[in-house]
């Protein structure tokens, strides 16, 4: 050690590292483990309640979303209209699927056409009443892609297939007539081979018991049939837009002679609901977090006042009040960090139990996973503002005194 | 400019030294503590400050520690003026120089032996791997390196108060300041804590402890003695007595 000490020696600091910072800060809270604990759980609470109210209305919606493309909530149906005077149905224009096409967030259209007095049979040794309800139609356009539906065996119409005397099944009509890829079936008195029998029709029921002739074939058996109907599905999230143009769209000359099935209203109510939820849990969380602050300021008074005699001790070993006051404010950042990290963890059991009871998605944004431990943090820096600044303010002497 | 010239007349020669110094606590009336209490202590010198509660010990303690500064006068620590030094220079002051012991130890209850040594030297500036080393060699000093690991729960108060002393030494300070460091001792363990502390003296270390037990005072080989806030005596033993 010098013999003297020159002024200019005494104006360079001596800094601490960044291992003695942390052992320091983290000090306070090993020593007096269950009150960190106690104190952090406020924070905690506070997290884990904006995490949970994040996640569960997050799960929900992820969950909605789901359901709703299964459901197909970007399906829009279109029907012909019926007249009011006579009851008599006003035919959709055959230019309505082309034009719909063009509708710019239109992904898939399918057009169908009911087949007139065109019963269908398992083969021509049955009765001609014995209809089975089976219908047939033809289909133009996208119909797996537009109905989301899957093929369960052989195939849907190629431009081979669809000039020959080919059908698809849908899930029902091949039960009742007991055929499959390979069969034939009798329909218009005449054989038609199978070449493929799709999956259930979720999104379109009403199609389920359909037999699916080859286009071009029936359209030469039966010419200028109707539009029956046409089924649109719009990008995602655009159904009602689409939905809104549709009516002119498909009918220029008559727009109110067309029926456009209605969207899912569970949708907007769902939102708006989840809005409120979120707004609801901002304000419960802020609560919790002020709550939590408050403790964590708490226990940093009590930890100042404790533990003056540390505080005299460390400014006469050499500590500035600077590295006091860090220390102390580090220390309040610890024990919010703690709670920040409980609180997600908590908040993400929460979700977790919320999703497996009303088995939905589990789905936590992730970037809550960042800021809630990164708004604890903070919180704790602001609640140990005050303590570590009243700590590092005292003077030394003060402070060793009143031990 | 606080840095005295070496060869000024009035500049002390004394590792420390206090000229008129005075504390006055406002108040009414206001409280004198310390009146014009003029003191040279010489490197190494082992020295004890007696005087009975309320003579003004702690306060001259605290001020020469600087801890705390004087209303007037002045103190000089190894050639710089203390008064008018910024409250961070004082800190490197006190980290780089001063040493101190307190009636009630002080230590972390959370850290071992070894580690609370350590911290003592946290602020200044040195690696944790050469603080564990020096802090080794302290507690070896005071003959603790078989407790090194031990929790001050777990050392009786004379061994707690050497863990403080090596704290106050593993930092080579030029001056070492005790306040009541056997207060809280019985009278063996009291009488080794001097011993210890004079091995420290012995060493180069200039150390000043407070007491207000004679009996132990006549272990120094220098005592300052302080009455209301003025130095009433200030005897040298002989090393035979001191012994």
């Amino acid at each position: 050690m010098s013999e003297k000490s020159p002024r200019a020696v005494l104006r360079t600091k001596h800094h601490l590292s960044v291992g003695d910072t942390v052992m320091t800060a983290t000090l306070g809270p090993r020593t007096r483990m269950v009150r960190a604990l106690l104190s952090a759980l406020g924070i905690a609470i506070g997290i884990a309640t904006l995490v949970a109210m994040w996640g569960i209305p997050a799960s929900q919606e992820a969950q909605l979303l789901a359901d709703l493309d299964a459901q197909g909530a970007n399906l829009i149906t279109v029907y012909p209209g019926v007249n009011q005077q006579d009851q008599s149905p006003i035919p959709i224009p055959q230019t309505a699927p082309e034009m719909v096409s063009r509708i710019r967030p239109v992904r898939h259209i399918v057009t169908m056409r009911d087949m007139r007095d065109f019963n269908v049979f398992r083969n021509d040794k049955v009765p001609a009443s014995q209809t089975g309800g089976i219908t047939a139609a033809i289909a133009e356009g996208d119909l797996l892609n537009t109905l989301n539906v899957a093929m369960a065996d052989g195939r849907w119409f190629d431009k081979a297939s669809e000039e020959l005397p080919t059908a698809v099944l849908s899930d029902a009509a091949a039960r009742r007539l007991r055929a499959r890829a390979g069969s034939a079936i009798w329909a218009g008195n005449q054989w038609w081979a199978v070449i493929g029998v799709l999956n259930p029709m979720k999104l379109a029921q009403q199609l389920d018991s359909t037999v699916f002739l080859a286009p071009k074939v029936a359209a030469k058996l039966q010419p200028d049939l109707p539009i029956s109907g046409i089924y649109v599905a719009s990008a995602p999230h655009k159904s009602a837009a689409v939905r809104a143009v549709m009516p002119q769209t498909v009918n220029p000359a008559d727009p109110r002679g067309v029926q456009v099935s209605q969207l899912s209203d569970a949708f907007l109510a769902q939102e708006l609901f989840a809005e409120f939820f979120l707004i609801l849990s901002l304000g419960m969380g802020g609560v919790a977090l002020l709550v939590g602050g408050i403790g964590i300021a708490n226990t940093m008074v009590v930890a100042v006042m404790e533990r003056r005699g540390e505080v005299g001790l460390r400014r006469a070993m050499g500590a500035r009040t600077g590295q006091i006051a860090l220390q102390f404010v580090l220390e309040a950042c610890v024990i919010g960090l703690g709670g920040g990290i409980l609180g997600v963890g908590l908040g993400l059991y929460i979700v977790f139990c919320y999703t497996a009871v009303a088995q939905v998605i589990f789905a936590v944004p992730g970037w809550i996973l960042a800021a809630g431990p990164a708004l604890a943090i903070a919180i704790g820096a602001i609640a140990g503002l005050y303590p570590s600044l009243k700590a590092a303010r005292q003077s030394p002497t003060e402070a060793l005194r009143t031990v | 400019m606080t840095v005295a010239p070496s060869t000024a007349e009035f500049a002390p020669v004394a590792h420390l030294s206090l000229r008129e110094v005075n504390k006055v606590y406002p108040g009414n009336p206001p409280l004198h503590v310390l009146k014009n209490v003029t003191l040279d202590i010489s490197p190494g010198e082992f020295v004890a400050v007696v005087g009975p509660s309320g003579s003004g010990k702690t306060t001259m303690l605290s001020i020469m520690g600087t801890l705390d500064s004087p209303t007037s006068g002045e103190v000089w620590i190894g050639g710089v003026a203390t008064r008018r030094l910024k409250e961070m220079e004082r800190s490197r002051l006190r980290s780089d120089q001063i040493g101190f012991i307190f009636q009630q130890f002080f230590l972390l209850p959370t850290l071992s032996a070894l580690d609370n040594v350590a911290t003592g030297m946290l602020y200044q500036g040195i690696s944790k791997r050469v603080r564990r080393e020096r802090a080794r060699r302290a507690l070896d000093r005071v003959g603790l390196s078989p407790r090194a690991g031990h929790r001050p729960s777990e050392l009786s108060g004379g061994e707690q108060q050497r863990v403080a002393i090596a704290r106050a030494i593993a930092g080579e300070p030029a001056i070492l300041f005790a306040d009541e460091p056997t207060g809280a001792l019985d009278r063996s363990s009291g009488r080794r804590i001097v011993t210890y502390l004079r091995d420290v003296a012995a060493g180069g270390t200039t150390v000043v402890v407070i007491t207000h037990d004679h009996e132990l005072a006549a272990l120094f080989e220098r005592r300052v003695s302080l009455l209301d806030g003025a130095v009433v005596g200030d005897e040298r033993l002989a090393e035979a007595a001191v012994r």
